[in-house]
């Protein structure tokens, strides 16, 4: 159990913010070799260091997911520094609002305002899982988790493009898990909501019937999960970690 | 290894049957005191047994879920011999074919119906009743239910079991509204394509094989484990996408 993921490599995208973080960190403490990948080199540098100071083992790579060519060759890079890439952990969105912001008045809102979310979020996702599918085929094993937030199950308030792709990618992994599925590859998603992103205020997605909001930590737990052994008929599914709070009306 | 549930006792009802060994094992093996509640004495001490054979530590009980005199008395029973339940397993269930036989809804009758709404709906709001006063005093509870691929996409000739699920599954959601201020999880797992012991090539699953009783035990240990702490009120379904999306159909081929 401590060691279950000794031998295997995992892709974490988006690994700059609170919970690509935590998920590198807990794979890596359970012995995987983690590719760490962020826009910023010095990003990943950081996440990197973090790890090799725990004892685990990391190699830190970056490619802007806005810029597909980039994309496809960090997973070259990957690929070809690791030998395979077992397990691939899209940390695209996220509970992340304040790193790509909200469109408040979407009637008054610009077309450069959706980009961060049609171009980096949805096209990042699906270039990064185009670019890391083929070896998984070959090979026949690979887990896919992508991670969103509950904007795409419920909606969010004053925020209908990132909504949108939420869901987009909620509906991908669908479609994708029956065309893997034939290839023994898995490919979920996690959709987080109240999750308390430190250093940082408390999230924005408020309601969790815990009256706390969830930590990082709580949503790698998921994804080391999905990603275990045992979790290996679970495929094509949206799970949700948000306190319960897509949940009725709560009490007033 | 550390196990995630030492020093947790569980309830799990239906703890007989195939899938019910499997979660009884497993939450066993990490640890918790397993009550095995089956609606037989031979499945009960079956589950027991098989507990008791790997080194863990468990009680049989014969009930009824359907009767709240009988499930009372269950809870008296793991409540004297273990102190306190933190986790309840509403395994218990099934359809028109545990006693009948399966068919279209016209053909089926009142009886039937009102079997199948009580076993799967009613027995998990009795066990739920009689277990929760005392998870909301200690401030700590994992409630664990089993709905079904039929709650959401429905089967054919099972609409009333297909009904029963459905009320498990928003009695789930309702439920952890109520309780999370009490640190009470409540969640539930729609299985879909679990035939035998052992997994076998189907091509009824995009995955092309059935699912095997061990893989929905570990979902149940994850949900009553302290890793999920943060989920509730969710549905969460493990069925090689047996109901997942709709199958392309090329007319030119056939």
């Amino acid at each position: 159990m401590e060691r279950q993921w000794n031998g295997k490599n995992v892709l974490v995208s988006g690994a700059e913010n609170e919970i690509g973080r935590a998920v590198a960190r807990m794979f890596a403490s359970h012995g995987a070799r983690i590719a760490v990948a962020a826009p910023v080199r010095e990003e990943a540098e950081k996440v990197v260091a973090e790890i090799s100071e725990s004892g685990g083992e990391a190699i830190a790579f970056s490619a802007d997911p806005a810029d597909v060519d980039q994309v496809r060759r960090m997973v070259r890079c990957v690929t070809e520094t690791l030998g395979s890439i077992d397990i691939l952990v899209n940390n695209a969105g996220g509970d992340n609002l304040h790193a790509v912001g909200i469109v408040r008045a979407f009637s008054e809102s610009e077309p450069a305002q959706w980009a961060p979310f049609l171009e980096s979020v949805l096209r990042g996702t699906i270039a990064t899982i185009r670019y890391v599918l083929p070896q998984m085929i070959v090979r026949r094993t690979g887990r896919i988790v992508n991670l969103v937030s509950v904007a795409g199950v419920s909606g969010l308030q004053g925020a209908p493009i990132r909504s949108a792709v939420e869901g987009g990618i909620i509906a991908l992994t669908r479609s994708l898990a029956m065309d893997c599925g034939a290839c023994n590859i898995c490919v979920n998603s996690i959709a987080s909501g109240a999750i308390q992103m430190k250093p940082g205020p408390e999230s924005t997605i408020g309601g969790s019937v815990f009256g706390r909001s969830g930590t990082p930590e709580e949503v790698a737990k998921l994804v080391c999960f999905l990603c275990s052994e045992d979790a290996g008929y679970i495929t094509g599914q949206n799970y949700i970690i948000d306190g319960g709070c897509i949940l009725g009306p709560k009490e007033e | 290894m550390d196990k995630m549930l030492e020093g947790k006792t569980a309830v799990v009802t239906g703890a007989g049957g195939r899938i019910g060994i499997a979660i009884c094992s497993r939450l066993a093996e990490e640890g918790a005191a397993v009550v095995c509640a089956d609606l037989t004495r031979e499945n009960a001490e079956k589950a027991a047994e098989t507990i008791r054979s790997a080194g863990g530590c468990a009680l049989p009980c014969q009930v009824d879920v359907t009767r709240s005199d009988e499930v009372r008395r269950m809870a008296e029973t793991a409540l004297k011999e273990f102190g306190s339940v933190e986790i309840l397993v509403n395994n218990a269930g099934g359809s028109a074919g545990l006693f009948h036989r399966l068919s279209r809804f016209e053909n089926t009758t009142e009886e039937i119906w009102r079997r199948i709404i009580d076993l799967n709906l009613n027995g998990t709001l009795c066990c739920i009743h009689a277990l929760l006063g005392q998870m909301m005093e200690r401030r700590y509870g994992k409630i664990i239910n089993m709905s079904s691929i039929a709650a959401e996409k429905g089967i054919l000739d099972r609409v009333d079991y297909s009904a029963a699920k459905g009320g498990v599954l928003s009695l789930t959601r309702a439920l952890a509204l109520e309780t999370g201020k009490y640190n009470i999880n409540v969640n539930c797992i729609s299985p879909g394509m679990v035939v035998g012991a052992a997994s076998i090539p189907h091509q009824g699953t995009w995955l092309g094989r059935t699912g095997e009783p061990r893989e929905i035990a570990a979902l149940v240990v994850f949900l009553a484990s302290d890793d999920s702490s943060f989920i509730t009120g969710e549905n969460h379904t493990i069925d090689g996408g047996r109901v997942l999306g709709v199958r392309y159909h090329n007319r030119e081929e056939q």
